[in-house]
C-alpha cells in the first residue's frame, strides 16, 4: 500500500470552468457552429479526433496570440488548482487541446502535460500534427509502484479511464458524459468533493 | 459511507430504497440532514444510480459517489470495499434504508468520536422482519456484542450502522456481519432506528418517525412554558 499516487486530469470542462474552444469561437462568426460541435463531441456523437481537427481548422483564423490571451484568463476550478499546485510532481494534465493554445494554463498549473500538438508560423495556426490519445498519457505515467488516478468529464476521457487504476468522473462544469460516467469508479460533482476523494487515494 | 446501491427487491418498489419517502421526505434526504456536520460523505450507488446522484448532489454537491455496477449480485460489503479502495481509514458505514432518530444518531457519532480507534456497532431494539440479531454482554460500563445470529436470540438487532476500519471489511464476499464475526467481541451502542426492507418495515418506519417527531415537538414546547412561568 505504499504505492505512489499520480493524478491525471483532463483540462477542458474539468480544470477549466468553461470549455475552451467555444470561448475561442466567440472571436469568429462561427460561435454557434463550434459550440454545437463541442457539445456533440462531449456527448460522443462525433469522434474527438475528427471533431477536434475540424474545429481547429475553423478556429485557425484566430491569431495564436489572441487564443493565448483567452486561455490565460479562462476561469479555473480553485480547488483543483490548489490541489495540483500543492503536489505538482504527482500531477499531470492530459488534454486533447493544442499545446500552443493552452500553454498559459499549463504554466499556471506548473505540472507536466500531455497535449495534442500543432505548428504555427507568424501567429497563424498551420495545422494539427498530433492528437492525443489519452490512454497513452496514462501508460506513460504507469509503473508497478504507481497508482494512477484519472479525472475527466468527456467521451475522450474514456480510454484514459479504462487505462487508469482509478477513474473519477467529474461533473463540476456540466454533468459527465454518459460514457465517462459508465466507465468511472467514482463520481464527484464539485471541486471540494473531488479533492476530498483524491486526498484519500 | 452510505450503501445505497441495492435493488430493494423485498420492498417491491420500482425506486431504490433510499428514495422511498416517509412523510414526503426520502430516506436519503433524512440521512443527509443527520450528516450535515460530517465533513466527508460518500454514497455508493448502483440501481438507478443517476436518480440517486441527481437528488443527493442537488442537496449536497460535495458528496462523492462510488459506483457499484455489480449491485444486482453483490453484497453490501462489496459496495463498502469499492468505496474504500486504495485507502486505509476509519469510516462510518450506514445503509441507505435506515431511518434514525436524530438525537440518538448524534450520541452515536459522539461515541464513535470518543472511541476514535475502536469499532462501534449501532444496535437497536429488534423490529424488522428478518434482522441480524446480536447477543450482548456488559463489561464494566461497556456494552459488547458477543455473537450475531439470524435467529431471534435477544431483544437487539444490528442496525447495519457501524464505525469501522477498512481492515475490518478487507476479506471475503459474505454479509458484513459474517465478516465482522472474526473481530468479536465488539463494542455496541444503542440507537433508535428502523430499517426498511419490506412493506411491513416501511409501515413500521412511518409510525416510528411520527412518534419521534411528536416527541421532538413536545420537547421544544416545554422550555417555552417554563420560561413563561419564570417571567410571571
Amino acid at each position: 500500500m505504499t504505492r505512489r499516487t499520480v493524478y491525471c486530469f483532463d483540462l477542458d470542462g474539468t480544470i477549466t470552468d468553461a470549455e475552451i474552444l467555444p470561448l475561442i469561437a466567440a472571436e469568429t462568426d462561427l460561435e454557434d457552429e463550434i459550440t454545437a460541435l463541442t457539445k456533440s463531441t462531449i456527448e460522443g456523437a462525433i469522434p474527438f479526433d475528427t471533431s477536434f481537427r475540424l474545429r481547429c481548422r475553423l478556429l485557425a483564423e484566430v491569431p495564436v496570440s489572441r487564443v493565448r490571451e483567452i486561455t490565460s484568463t479562462v476561469p479555473l476550478n480553485a480547488d483543483i488548482v490548489r490541489f495540483i499546485q500543492q503536489r505538482p510532481d504527482d500531477c499531470a494534465i492530459a488534454t486533447g487541446n493544442l499545446d500552443l493554445w493552452v500553454q498559459p494554463i499549463l504554466d499556471r498549473l506548473g505540472c507536466r502535460a500531455f497535449t495534442s500538438t500543432a505548428l504555427s508560423a507568424d501567429d497563424v495556426l498551420w495545422g494539427v500534427t498530433d492528437t492525443l490519445y489519452k490512454a497513452d498519457a496514462i501508460e506513460a505515467l504507469q509503473d508497478d509502484d504507481t497508482l494512477v488516478v484519472a479525472v475527466g468529464d468527456g467521451m475522450n476521457d474514456v480510454p484514459m479511464f479504462e487505462a487508469a487504476d482509478v477513474a473519477v468522473a467529474f461533473g463540476g462544469v456540466h454533468p459527465p458524459a454518459e460514457a465517462a460516467l459508465d466507465a468511472a469508479d467514482f463520481v464527484a460533482m464539485n471541486g471540494a468533493g473531488l479533492c476530498q476523494l483524491l486526498n484519500s487515494l | 459511507m452510505i450503501a445505497a446501491a441495492g435493488l430493494g427487491s423485498r420492498l417491491g418498489a420500482a425506486t431504490p430504497k433510499c428514495l422511498v419517502k416517509i412523510d414526503g421526505v426520502t430516506l436519503i434526504e433524512r440521512q443527509l440532514e443527520l450528516l450535515q456536520d460530517v465533513p466527508e460523505v460518500r454514497v455508493i450507488v448502483g440501481f438507478r444510480e443517476r436518480d440517486v446522484m441527481d437528488l443527493v448532489s442537488s442537496i449536497r454537491p460535495d458528496v462523492v459517489f462510488v459506483r457499484n455496477p455489480d449491485f444486482a449480485h453483490t453484497h453490501t460489503i462489496h459496495s463498502l470495499r469499492r468505496a474504500l479502495q486504495h485507502s486505509s481509514r476509519w469510516f462510518l458505514a450506514l445503509d441507505g434504508d435506515l431511518v434514525i432518530e436524530p438525537t440518538s444518531f448524534r450520541s452515536f457519532l459522539a461515541t464513535c468520536a470518543a472511541t476514535a480507534e475502536d469499532p462501534v456497532l449501532a444496535i437497536g431494539e429488534s423490529g424488522t422482519e428478518d434482522g441480524v440479531f446480536v447477543q450482548t454482554a456488559t463489561v464494566g460500563s461497556d456494552l459488547l456484542i458477543t455473537s450475531f445470529s439470524r435467529e431471534r436470540c435477544s431483544g437487539y438487532e444490528w442496525s447495519g450502522m457501524a464505525h469501522l476500519h477498512s481492515n475490518h471489511i478487507a476479506e471475503g464476499d459474505r454479509f458484513v456481519f459474517e465478516t465482522l464475526v472474526d473481530s468479536l467481541p465488539m463494542r455496541a451502542a444503542v440507537i433508535d432506528a428502523a430499517e426498511v426492507d419490506t412493506p411491513q418495515d416501511l409501515q413500521r418506519a412511518r409510525s416510528v418517525v411520527r412518534d419521534w417527531e411528536r416527541a421532538a415537538r413536545s420537547i421544544t414546547i416545554e422550555p417555552t412554558i417554563d420560561l413563561w412561568e419564570t417571567v410571571r
